[in-house]
């Protein structure tokens, strides 16, 4: 029996059949799985076959948060969403905070399952007990913040926290995203499953407490987190104020800010346009999620060019990066603009940037020519078409914005002439803002993430901040990177996407007493009996469950891999310069990752591995 | 004498007499040690912001040797050599 933590209830609407049932969530899967991503991920093993159309009836949506999320514990306001993800045929999952989270909770439960295909545009209505499928007909076409702005109307609740997707996700583009308030679920087209399923939004509001089994213990490992909060050298002193464009400065110095679609990576510096001093020009205030004592998301307000003046947006450091870095461009009004307007349409800005990057550098190789694009001029730096552009992809516009609307992997396919080996995405996920030749096991966590090109699945904080957790790396070595990378994503996994806590705390806080403080976080929470072992093992647990899924989605090894250019092209300058991942060296830490996961040669758990996690029975799915 | 690179952001630019980049002239065969101490010689603030009271460098400071944490290699003790590079960063987090 589960005593706090937990609602220890699952709530299951099904808009096919418009059943909708509530189930209990068993203590030995919460000891499994902890939740958030690893309940998400339990259930899409157990329910959705792998071979699924991602954006048919049969795929599913679990949105679940984490044992933390809605109690005192800092910094827990996240939630996960896992299905099958339109964009890389792998699991999908995106984790998004805010204050939507928290109200799941409120409302009684750990989880939400979205089944089925409403027939009609529909939403989800939820206060407490009570759970409904209401017509969306009215918001059907709205974007994003004007449905939020109409539902609290609507209900007449202005309470209600709502997620929700705008036109891209209406349009079924690959890279649509889900936002609530201003954040997102921002990656792998999670916002056109819900497409797919006529399902425009979720409103949910909460009125109960989440209940704490050991009050005195919990207390005592939060003020642990806590103490180690304020003992970080940057958690307040620096990123509490400048969020995390902070780093743009660092990664343009280590040499890996990717530029140009990562022709220029190391060349080019963006320092002086978008770094520290320009952002700090444009910020006006802070908005923290629920519960955050740091509040990173800073709001800035764009100026300058007519187009942009007045827009205000956070925009994080990934879309510095995706409007910036890899289209060229150095403008910090367009990168709020866009960021604004991503939102509103419901795309995810990263990869929407770096389709756009793909389509300059196509364009300048004639690729692509002034027929397709319209008459315009899409040159690398070219802000102004840049953001015009992000409204046409949402709306799958006759031309650049249909050709682009489903990510660089789709553009690839419809251009051909060799141009896969410049698209910047890893199993149809585009690459995120640090360039890995010259940060070898963040790359190799690219490779293998199970999600595709993904930074947040085993950010390798030892490569990019020489934080010597567990211990000191040489970002361009090749050995001991299978073993890093396995101990980031299993910790993350575990730590960060099922506890939930919010990534920037591991990086900069807690990393050396992640696993022991979420044990005693969620154990004083819960009740359950947790050893730090416990935790790392779940974390691994997670990453064996994606990668059996992924397997009978058809990945395999030869799926591990890096897009031409990384493989190929060495970094031409800066503090990289000379590095690239040969096949060879791509090779080696693959076999030395796979080794330290027992794993086969060629990427499959092997039996041993799953008794040893006690999913055993996962072996039969393998067969 | 050689002469070596040192680069650094944020706020450790004015720590280092508001440069982003310098180039220091150095003995042959000196260390990453000797380095530091001549840095700060020139630049009062440098020791107590990158040493603990126990003096070793601070953890949470990134210090890259031709774009490698001195830590992972030899440390301090590195042997350095003309054109060398070296990048120190305060604290940063985020991504």
């Amino acid at each position: 029996m589960l005593k706090g933590g937990y609602t220890g209830k699952i709530l299951r609407v099904n808009l096919t059949t418009e059943e909708i049932t509530k189930e209990e969530i068993s203590e030995e899967t919460a000891k499994k799985f902890i939740g958030g991503t690893g309940f998400g991920l339990k259930y899409l093993l157990d329910e959705v076959d792998p071979k699924a159309n991602p954006l048919g009836e049969d795929n599913k949506m679990y949105f679940a948060s984490g044992p933390l999320s809605g109690t005192k514990a800092p910094c827990a306001s996240r939630i996960a969403v896992v299905t099958k993800s339109p964009l890389t045929g792998a699991v999908g999952m995106a984790l998004s905070g805010g204050y939507f989270p928290v109200e799941l909770k409120f409302a009684g439960y750990d989880m939400l399952i979205v089944e089925g295909k409403s027939e009609e545009p529909s939403y989800i209505y939820i206060k407490d007990d009570i759970v409904r499928i209401k017509s969306a007909k009215k918001m059907w076409g709205m974007n994003t913040l004007d449905t939020q702005r109409y539902l609290k109307h609507e209900l007449d609740e202005q309470n209600a926290r709502i997620a929700c997707i705008g036109p891209a996700g209406e349009n079924l583009s690959k890279m649509a995203c889900i936002i609530n308030e201003k954040r997102a679920f921002g990656r792998k087209g999670v916002g056109a499953v819900m497409g797919s399923k006529n399902l425009k939004a979720i409103s949910i509001r909460g009125t109960n407490e989440v209940k704490i089994a050991h009050e005195e213990a919990f207390e005592k490992a939060r003020k642990e987190m806590l103490s180690a909060m304020k003992d970080s050298p940057v958690l307040y002193s620096g990123f509490s104020k400048l969020g995390t464009p902070m780093i743009v400065d660092s990664i343009n110095a280590l040499g890996i800010f990717p530029s140009e679609n990562y022709k220029t990576t190391g060349v080019k510096d963006y320092t002086k346009s978008l770094g520290a001093e320009k952002t700090k020009s444009r910020q006006i205030a802070k908005e923290p999620c629920y519960g955050c004592p740091v509040g990173c998301a800073q709001l800035k307000l764009a100026q300058g060019n007519t187009k942009y003046v007045g827009k205000l947006s956070d925009p994080e450091y990934e879309t510095y990066y995706s409007f910036g870095g890899v289209t060229g461009v150095e403008n910090i009004d367009s990168v709020i603009a866009a960021d604004y307007i991503c939102d509103e349409v419901g795309l995810d800005t990263m990869s929407t940037g770096v389709t756009i990057a793909f389509a300059m550098e196509l364009y300048e190789k004639g690729l692509l020519t002034k027929e397709d694009t319209g008459g315009r001029e899409l040159n690398f730096g070219n802000h102004e078409l840049m953001v015009d552009l992000i409204t046409e992809i949402a709306y799958r516009k006759e031309g650049l914005g249909e050709m682009m609307a489903d990510g660089t992997k789709v553009l690839a396919e419809k251009i051909g002439q060799g141009s896969e080996k410049f698209a910047m995405n890893i199993k149809g996920l585009e690459l995120p803002a640090y360039d890995p030749r010259g940060a070898k096991a963040h790359g190799l966590n690219y490779a293998t993430s199970y999600t595709g090109a993904d930074h947040n699945r085993g950010y390798a904080f030892q490569e990019i901040f020489s934080i010597p957790v567990p211990k000191a790396y040489d970002r361009f070595a090749i050995k001991g990177k299978g073993e890093l990378t396995k101990w980031n994503q299993d910790v993350r996994a575990a730590t960060c996407d099922c506890a939930t806590m919010c990534a920037f705390l591991l990086d900069m806080a807690v990393a050396g007493i992640a696993l022991e403080n979420t044990a005693n976080l969620v154990n004083g929470a819960s009740g359950l009996d947790l050893t730090p072992e416990d935790v790392k093992k779940t974390g691994e647990r997670v990453n064996n469950l994606a990668r059996i899924f992924n397997i009978n989605s058809g990945f395999t090894r030869s799926d591990d891999t890096f897009p031409e250019r990384i493989l190929t092209e060495p970094i031409k300058g800066g503090e990289s310069e000379g590095q690239y991942i040969s096949r060879e060296d791509l090779n080696l830490m693959l076999d030395e990752y796979y080794k330290e996961r027992n794993w086969s040669e060629d990427g499959v758990p092997t039996k041993e591995k799953l008794e040893e996690l006690e999913v055993e029975y996962l072996y039969e799915k393998l067969k | 004498m050689i002469k070596v690179k040192v680069k650094t952001i944020l706020d450790f630019k004015i720590i280092l007499g508001g440069k982003e980049e310098q180039y220091i002239e150095i003995k042959k065969d000196s260390t990453l040690e000797d380095l530091l101490n001549l840095l700060s010689d020139k630049y009062k603030d440098l020791t107590k912001e990158i040493y603990t009271d126990n003096n070793d460098i601070k953890e949470s400071i990134a210090f890259l040797h031709n774009g490698v944490n001195i830590f992972a290699k030899e440390g301090l003790n590195t042997k350095l050599k003309d054109g060398d590079s070296i990048l120190m960063f305060p604290p940063v987090g985020g991504g």
